[in-house]
């Protein structure tokens, strides 16, 4: 079985843009593309793909991930230039890589890293309050978020999902965080939700913020993986 | 960015508003003359399921001279958030505020979206009335089917396109380029001028109080331009495939039906020129499904060629078609299961009335025996679920005839008695009687009467088997009125609007109480234009505006209604007398005799 896994970015301009929808333009580029994709078998055929963990609507990506399977091999190079040309201008093609795995990639990837940036002036009085709310942060035993969604409330302790500490840096115009999150098959927390509680319970400076998911890993008792190692 | 996303973050599907979609146009804006936003005002994935926009969209930028964006209404949650931010209405391609384009075009499809008008026009920083309007304001557009009777919008409009748009809405652009190009030289009133000279153009100023304006016209639809980039949106819209005219116009001539009337006559498209588009758009769009759309797709002359040159085509590309209308006939039940060999969803047909004698009098040429016959063949080949849709408050009707729609839906259940998972769906709408249609005249039904009738059917259907649907009353009353009314309503619309009408046209923000108090605010009886019965010789509110058929043959149709007599379709006979052809210099278009010939 040839199967091609392909990197993509999520600018500004796509992150609006869910995670099926997302997977339906994927779709529509590949046809466009005219390339050799495997198509599954039965009544109502449909592409052979296997998807990345999902991002949340309002995050940018410089790491989405799809796996691709394909009737025929393919280069590398030729598969990436000709599917380039028939994505939106919202969504780039980073790298593509024959893979011989069977594992699907929303599973395998299970460690994801994120940056917000907050739209606070870094002036020393912010720097200290940002400080002093990362501090007390990591001294927290629990961080309790409450999700509500139309079909109720969940209560998620974001410390459990947080790999490693909160990196603090100091951008122009604004704070630059930098974290890892995991996630499990029970959940996950969103970049929004590890925000949101620092900014209600341990007074992190408020302002606008962009979220952008910066790396995706695989996580497991060996070591860390890139996903194009897996 | 930063700015926008505090409003996106909070409001639901924000992909609605953000653009940047494949095929979507990007021009420099500063490199064209005449800046254009197209809308269909109602939510995104309403409007751009709009075939009509797409072709203006297409053809606006196709000129050099002009960008074309397109701008739809923001859902309730989006309108609040923006209110409260300060923020402007914008387009989709380049975010530019509404108020900083040359015109704003809106696409008038039904009258449930007048009240989202107000709303954009306001949000997006322009006067509502246009006579609040300066040179520095975009001039404000209509079009499409509403636009047949422009009347009740007429306040807020500084002009209407009668007809077919493509080629009007060129003529449009080039003369606000001229304008523009001598420094906008006689101010508003002289543009207003220039595009009361265009053919179809209706200029709703008292200066310009023309004697009557006649619709536009594509003659040969095969060679008029038809866009194969549409853009690929991202969310899921209501018509997410390719969409495929066949032909337009109807002339089969059923009585209620405006559509039928005012697209007249059929012109189709020649099957090799539909092979050809159909490859473009699969090319260029990456999408997976062919719709072949027109008001009766099952009547295009040469369909049984062109379904199979186009299933020998594609199906090895895995994009499969569909059907969106079929005839009540086995011809239509065998096309489905050739197109439909593997999604066997479910199959809608359309028998309107319920009695034979009512289907008479709306010339819908179908019988119960047509029905069965086709419902039967529709089970036996795999199908397990009938949709029907029916009609209750025809004029002439009466409880028997309401009651006989349940009689013939159980008919339909009992031919699927060896079926599993068998379903029957009966959906009832209102009947609201439609300008330059030959119940143009009648009164519709009050909404205790439309209710009563439902009634009867809500019990008749008590048993369950047969899942029943019908239209909300309250909403029915709201469209005839607009429907048939004239220029008084303006002051009603706006009242309602500030009052907080919005999406009428959707049930969860439909509020009928709302209307109530406009109407009584503003002194207009609602009554007026619906349940009244029009006199022959009254002058109607849209007798100015001319579609190409007679009131003379509608009058004539409205006495054949009245007598249960059939009028036969023109498409393949004599000529009914409707007068389109004569009066604008066309003809009907049917490639079938060249085949044959």
């Amino acid at each position: 079985m040839d199967k091609m896994r392909v990197a993509l970015t999520k600018t500004d301009e796509t992150k609006y843009v869910g995670h099926l929808d997302f997977g339906r333009a994927i779709e529509r580029a590949l046809r466009r593309a005219k390339l050799p994709v495997a198509y599954s078998v039965g009544f109502n055929p449909h592409m052979k793909l296997s998807f990345g963990p999902a991002l949340s609507v309002g995050v940018a990506s410089d790491a989405e991930y799809v796996d691709v399977e394909l009737t025929e091999p393919m280069d590398a190079v030729d598969f990436g230039r000709t599917l380039s040309a028939q994505l939106p201008p919202g969504l780039a093609f980073v790298a593509a890589r024959a893979v011989f795995t069977s594992s699907a990639l929303a599973a395998a990837l299970n460690l994801a890293s994120y940056q917000v940036t907050v739209a606070v002036p870094p002036t020393p009085g912010n720097l200290a309050a940002a400080r002093t709310a990362l501090e007390a942060f990591a001294a927290a035993e629990v961080a309790l978020y409450v999700r509500r969604t139309p079909k109720g409330e969940k209560t998620m302790d974001v410390k459990k999902f947080l790999v490693g500490e909160v990196a603090m840096a100091e951008g122009r115009d604004c704070i630059v965080l930098d974290f890892w999150l995991r996630m499990t098959s029970t959940g996950a927390v969103k970049p929004m939700e590890v925000l949101g509680v620092l900014n209600g319970q341990f007074r992190f400076p408020s302002g606008e913020a962009a979220f952008r998911r910066t790396a995706l890993k695989a996580e497991h008792s060996s070591g860390v993986q890139d996903p194009f190692e897996i | 960015m930063l700015s926008n996303d505090s409003l996106l973050h909070s409001v639901a599907k924000p992909a609605r508003y953000t653009g940047g979609e494949w095929n979507a146009i990007r021009k420099d804006p500063a490199a064209v003359a005449v800046r254009f936003a197209l809308s269909l005002p109602d939510v995104y994935e309403v409007g751009m399921s709009n075939l009509g926009l797409k072709i203006l969209y297409g053809v606006l930028n196709d000129r050099e001279d002009t960008y074309a964006e397109r701008v739809y209404c923001p859902w309730p949650d989006m309108e609040s958030v923006m209110r409260q931010a300060g923020a402007t209405l914008c387009s989709l391609e380049t975010q530019t505020p509404l108020r900083e384009f040359d015109a704003v075009g809106f696409s008038l499809q039904y009258e449930m979206i007048y009240s989202n008008i107000l709303t954009m026009l306001d949000l997006g920083g322009i006067p509502l009335e246009r006579t609040a309007r300066t040179q520095a304001d975009p001039l404000i557009v209509g079009g499409g089917p509403c636009a047949y009777n422009p009347e009740p919008l007429a306040d807020f409009f500084d002009c209407f396109v009668i007809g077919e748009g493509e080629d009007v809405i060129g003529e449009i652009a080039g003369t606000l380029a001229a304008w523009k190009q001598n420094g906008k030289s006689g101010g508003r009133e002289a543009l207003l001028s220039a595009l009361s000279e265009l053919d179809g153009v209706y200029v709703p100023t008292e200066a310009a109080n023309p004697a009557r304006v006649t619709k536009r016209i594509v003659a040969d639809l095969d060679t008029s331009p038809f866009p194969t980039r549409p853009i690929v949106p991202y969310l899921e819209t209501v018509h997410d495939r390719i969409m495929l005219e066949l032909f337009r116009g109807c002339s089969r001539g059923c009585r209620f039906c405006q559509a039928g009337v005012v697209y007249r006559p059929v012109r189709e498209r020649k099957p090799e020129t539909l092979l050809r588009l159909a490859q473009e758009l699969a090319d260029n769009t990456g999408y997976d499904e062919i719709s072949l759309v027109s008001l009766s797709s099952a009547d295009y002359s040469c369909l049984r060629n062109l379904t199979q040159d186009l299933m020998t085509r594609f199906a090895p590309q895995r994009v499969s078609l569909s059907l969106p209308s079929l005839r009540v006939d086995s011809f239509s039940i065998e096309l489905a299961n050739e197109i439909q060999k593997v999604r066997r969803s479910g199959l809608t047909f359309a028998p309107e009335a319920g009695t034979q004698r009512l289907r008479d009098v709306i010339n819908k040429g179908v019988t119960e025996a047509d029905l069965i016959e086709a419902a039967g063949a529709a089970f036996r080949s795999g199908w397990s679920n009938i949709k029907l849709y029916f009609m209750i408050g025809l004029p002439t009707e009466t409880d028997e005839d309401v009651l006989a729609i349940a009689d013939l839906a159980r008919k339909v259940l009992a031919l699927a008695r060896n079926v599993r998972n068998r379903k029957v769906t009966v959906s009832v709408s209102t009947f609201v009687p439609k300008p330059h249609t030959p119940f143009q005249w009648v009164p519709q039904l009050s909404v205790a009467e439309m209710e009563r009738r439902q009634n009867l059917l809500r019990v008749a259907f008590r048993d369950r088997s047969i899942s029943f649907n019908w239209h909300d009353a309250q909403t029915s009353r709201l469209e005839g009125v607009f429907a048939r009314g004239d220029r008084r309503l303006g002051k009603t619309l706006a009242e309602a609007w500030r009052r907080g009408a919005r999406f009428d046209g959707w049930s969860e923000h439909f509020k009928p109480g709302i209307w109530d108090e406009a109407f009584a605010a503003t002194g207009v009886d609602p009554d007026f234009y619906t349940v009244r019965e029009r006199t022959p010789g009254e002058a109607l509110p849209w007798s100015h505006i001319h579609c190409g058929a007679s009131q003379e043959w509608l009058a004539a149709e409205w006495r054949q209604a009245l007598a249960g007599a059939l009028t036969a379709d023109c498409r393949h006979g004599e000529c009914t007398g409707c007068g389109v052809c004569q009066d604008l210099g066309v003809s009907v278009i049917d490639w079938r005799a060249n085949l044959n010939g």
